[in-house]
């Protein structure tokens, strides 16, 4: 196990479209524990994507029983190959991300989305999450697309104030 | 005191192109421009932000900065920083909270409030206010980032009295950042 260094913005491989995981072999598991490790080490410690650790690979692990604050989770996801296949609800979000150290914005996420994907054995999973969960998978399943979270901001700060008119 | 940068204000009757302009100043004057709020006021511009000088210091920062000024009419003001002011302020042991505040528009809304916060040492980091509605009506909006050693409950419940005094709604929640 080890913990691997973490991309940071601007680095152009964080933008690169993540390839399919075919081995499903002991060098995903070695790679699934390191992400573990990675992800721990981090500040927020609930989510990580295998781009982020220069592992342009579908895969990306999401943990919101670590989250600051208890919400409604499944525990450690191993996501290998995951699709996001509903969504619903849209909420506003801070959020901030260890390949974007210091910064946070607030993007919009569903509420509730439906996953599929493939645990470490290759066998075909389903999670419903929602809440914090449900925006954690749609953060680091970004990652896997090359798109990070300041592609999505909706507001650096405030939310509530009323737009500005031109009159 | 060795300066590397400056506060820079600058404000004016809005039009486009008071960002360029400044932006070009700075850039000619081999200044970095660093953290910013600019904001329309009304028919005000009004610009905040922490430069960054070049080799050639405030002189060369004044040079441009002055004919760009006065060709768009706008006041500046430079202050400057020693380095060590320009650090960022911990934020550890800090709750980030939205304050929002609305009412029928009279004198004597942002005083109380900010008074309370302050006395509680409250940490204000952002703040805006407008006044909104018809001419007839006019109400007040205040919206308060901030960052409370206090837990939010207790900032709700005495907000909750300064705003029943102002006849005044007053919302606060904390800010939920979520670092992925």
């Amino acid at each position: 196990m080890a913990i691997l260094p973490i991309l940071t913005y601007p680095d152009p491989r964080l933008k690169r479209l993540a390839a399919p995981v075919a081995d499903f072999g002991p060098a995903l598991a070695a790679l699934l524990a390191d992400l573990a490790e990675t992800m721990a080490a981090g500040p927020g410690g609930v989510g990580i994507a295998a781009p982020q650790v220069d592992r342009s690979l579908c895969i990306c692990l999401v943990d919101c029983s670590k989250a600051r604050k208890a919400c409604a989770n499944h525990g450690l996801l191993e996501l290998i190959n995951p699709e996001i296949v509903e969504w619903s609800g849209m909420a506003v979000g801070r959020e901030g991300c260890m390949s974007i150290p210091d910064f946070t914005a607030n993007v919009v996420r569903a509420t509730e989305v439906v996953c599929q994907y493939q645990d470490r054995d290759g066998k075909a999973q389903v999670v419903h999450a929602e809440g914090f969960e449900a925006r954690a998978l749609q953060h680091e399943l970004d990652h896997l697309a090359g798109t990070l979270f300041i592609d999505r901001v909706v507001s650096k700060k405030r939310d509530v104030f009323p737009r500005k008119r031109s009159r | 005191m060795d300066v590397h940068y400056v506060l820079l204000t600058v404000s004016g009757p809005d039009r486009p192109g008071i960002v360029a302009a400044i932006a070009e100043a700075l850039l000619a004057a081999r200044c970095n421009l660093e953290d910013s709020s600019m904001t329309q006021l009304r028919g005000e511009f009004a610009i905040l932000l922490i430069v960054r000088l070049g080799d050639g210091g405030v002189a060369a920062l004044e040079a441009h900065i002055g004919p760009a000024a006065r060709d768009l009419g706008l006041a500046y003001a430079l202050h400057p920083l020693a380095a060590g002011e320009v650090g960022r302020p911990a934020a550890a042991g800090r709750t980030p909270c939205l304050i929002t505040v609305f009412g029928a528009d009279h004198p004597g809304i942002v005083a109380p409030v900010a008074r309370f916060l302050a006395d509680l040492a409250v940490n204000i980091t952002d703040l805006s206010t407008e006044v909104v509605g018809s001419a007839a009506k006019p109400v007040y909006a205040m919206v308060i980032e901030a960052r409370s050693p206090v837990p939010v409950e207790e900032l709700e419940t005495g907000l909750a009295r300064v705003a029943r005094d102002l006849a005044c709604d007053v919302s606060v929640k904390e800010i939920e950042e979520y670092p992925l």
